[in-house]
């Protein structure tokens, strides 16, 4: 066995395993050599486009066995990679690729074309094709990144303004590998579906995960439920982790599951939202052989908790208790920690809490904190304030309430009201707008804007094609309802829980 | 037969158009599974609207890339499956 891993590339060395795919494409696939030459050759081309330590690798690909290379390459190169959710329009592409500083972006031909608003933003920025990366013989200058350095920044939206980079040390990432396989039992045996976007730091879990224990990881873009059944039955997959959606697709979405007993499916686990409790039936009732592990987590702190599969019946709709290394806790509003059955913000210490917001030091300050209970010179560590309000029980499972502030939820994607409303705006239509999530069967939340058309009046299909232009499918709206005027509050901004309430009776 | 596939056609248009704004020019050969504009959830909601509104069971298993292709090709399955 060699050294523990402290750097994320240093889990490309793990012990032989002969022959035996690391990752598979479709019809492609690589093994650990072959995976650990490529992210060489991607690490090779990075330094040769200028990349120096430190800098950000911005990786604009489909799920891919390139992209998996380029992550490895990225650690491999001392650089950051930044990973871009290829879902994305022009525009936000260029806000990542501008906010990260990014010295080079590394896309395919197909998705070059994302490119556009950032090229123009940026006419010094430098492309690299995946095609065009050929095989190095020459030595890469050795890796002098230490554990503590960041590895990588993973883009995720807030309450308000456009999506932030939340920075991630190699020792986060690391360690998240860790306790993950560690509470799932993850092995050399196992087979992991991915399906979840590795610019999603719970998808980019299974490709670290599954490389550090030499598992097989296949990759799946997919459009139907029927989709995943098929891919779960042909490579004997172990192992699937899923957002709430990806459970509704499979239990009302893909007729194939009824009809397949997928014996090798060892477990699945959930994150990215709550499953709700009929979805939750069926798909134990479809996969009678697999544990389900409920999970929580926010890509700031990475995961908090997990529901072992053992206590789903005796406590449905609990998020479960802390992960390994982790110590996670409800602090009332006057900074106490909250007693059983008071309500609290979830506080999250250990290993994964992230290194805060690229750029971003005031925002950072208000989410990484000094513990509350043990000051700095007595020890006390930076914590994460998740944002999220909890309740504990007697016996430290932790149980979902809410959202402090104004965030959505939907698709597994965390939306900004703010970011959705300036694009609302923008069409030049509406005097006003408020972008609320509404709750919704299938999505968790569905986006729904509620505005105030200007003296021209407006046709909201045609104005949603255009903000359809503008944004990713699960960020546009599914409605605008138009109305007289906006609620206010008694300080006049726009009353957003009113709103909401009228709306979710 | 050629008048039910119309009133079909006229009905998944519809909802296609109110559901998927990123559809624009939608025509009878558009593709939904390629592109950005119906994602996976979409498709969900796409076969949760086939059942309700035409009754067409999800059981009946015949739910085929083949079938969601399109917009004509829906319409051509709802006729032969469904009851409106």
């Amino acid at each position: 066995m060699s050294a523990e891993p402290l750097l994320v590339h240093h889990l490309l060395d793990g012990p032989d395993a002969g022959d035996k795919p690391a990752v598979i494409d479709g019809e492609r696939s690589l093994g650990f050599e072959g995976l650990r030459r490529r992210a060489r050759d991607h690490a090779a081309a990075f330094r040769r486009a200028g990349v120096l330590p430190g800098d950000r690798v911005a990786i604009l690909l489909p799920k891919c066995l390139e992209e998996c290379c380029a992550i490895f390459g990225s650690s491999l190169a001392d650089a950051v990679f930044v990973p871009i959710n290829p879902l994305l329009k022009p525009i936000q592409v260029a806000h990542i690729v501008a906010d990260a500083e990014a010295r080079i972006v590394v896309t395919n031909r197909a998705l070059a074309p994302l490119l556009a608003d950032a090229r123009a933003e940026l006419p010094d920025l430098t492309v690299v094709l995946v095609e065009e990366i050929g095989e190095t013989d020459g030595a890469l200058p050795r890796p002098t990144a230490i554990g503590e350095d960041l590895a990588a920044i993973l883009y995720t939206s807030g309450s308000t303004g456009r999506p932030k980079g939340v920075m991630l040390s190699h020792r986060n990432l690391v360690a998240g590998c860790r306790i993950v396989r560690t509470y799932l039992g993850i092995t050399a045996a196992d087979r992991i579906l991915s399906v979840l976007p590795f610019s999603f730091d719970y998808g980019l879990n299974q490709l670290l995960t599954a490389v550090e224990q030499r598992a097989t990881l296949v990759l799946l873009t997919f459009r139907l439920g029927d989709d995943i059944v098929r891919a779960i039955d042909r490579h004997g997959i172990t192992g699937l982790a899923g957002v709430p959606t990806v459970w509704a697709i499979l239990t009302r979405g893909a007729p194939l599951l009824a009809r397949t007993r997928l014996t090798t499916l060892r477990y699945v686990t959930n994150s990215g939202g709550a499953v709700p409790t009929e979805t939750l039936r069926r798909l134990r009732e479809l996969l009678p052989d697999t544990r389900v592990f409920l999970m929580y987590g926010l890509t700031e702190a990475f995961r908090s908790t997990f529901l072992p599969p053992e206590e789903l019946d005796r406590r449905p709709n609990s998020i479960g208790r802390a992960i390994p290394e982790t110590e996670v806790f409800a602090v009332t509003a006057d900074g106490r920690r909250a007693a059983p059955g008071e309500p609290g913000i979830l506080v999250h210490r250990g290993p994964t809490v992230s290194l805060g917001y690229w750029r971003r030091p005031e925002d950072t300050a208000r989410v990484l904190r000094p513990d509350p209970r043990t000051p700095a010179e007595r020890g006390g560590a930076i914590v994460c304030y998740s944002g999220d309000m909890v309740v504990e029980d007697e016996e430290g499972f932790l149980t979902f309430v809410g959202r402090a502030d104004a965030m959505i939820k939907s698709s597994g994607y965390r939306i900004s009201p703010t970011e959705v409303e300036e694009v609302v705006m923008a069409t030049g239509a509406f005097r006003q707008v408020a972008v609320i999530g509404v709750p919704d069967a299938t999505a968790g939340q569905r986006v729904h804007a509620v505005a105030v058309a200007s003296a021209e009046g407006c046709s909201p299909p045609a104005i949603l094609a255009a903000i359809a232009d503008k944004l990713p499918a699960y960020m546009v709206p599914r409605e605008i309802e138009l109305v007289a005027m906006l609620p206010t509050t008694p300080n006049g901004k726009v009353d957003y829980p009113h709103l909401l309430r009228e709306r979710s009776a | 037969m050629i008048d039910d596939t119309t009133k079909s056609y006229a009905i998944i248009e519809a909802y296609l158009r109110q559901r998927f704004p990123a559809l624009n020019n939608l025509k009878p050969e558009t593709e939904l599974l390629a592109g950005g504009a119906v994602d996976s959830l979409g498709m969900l909601d796409l076969m949760m609207f086939l059942g309700e509104r035409f009754g067409i069971a999800l059981e009946d298993g015949d739910f085929t890339p083949e079938n969601l292709a399109t917009p004509e090709r829906l319409a051509a399955f709802v006729d032969q499956r469904g009851t409106s």
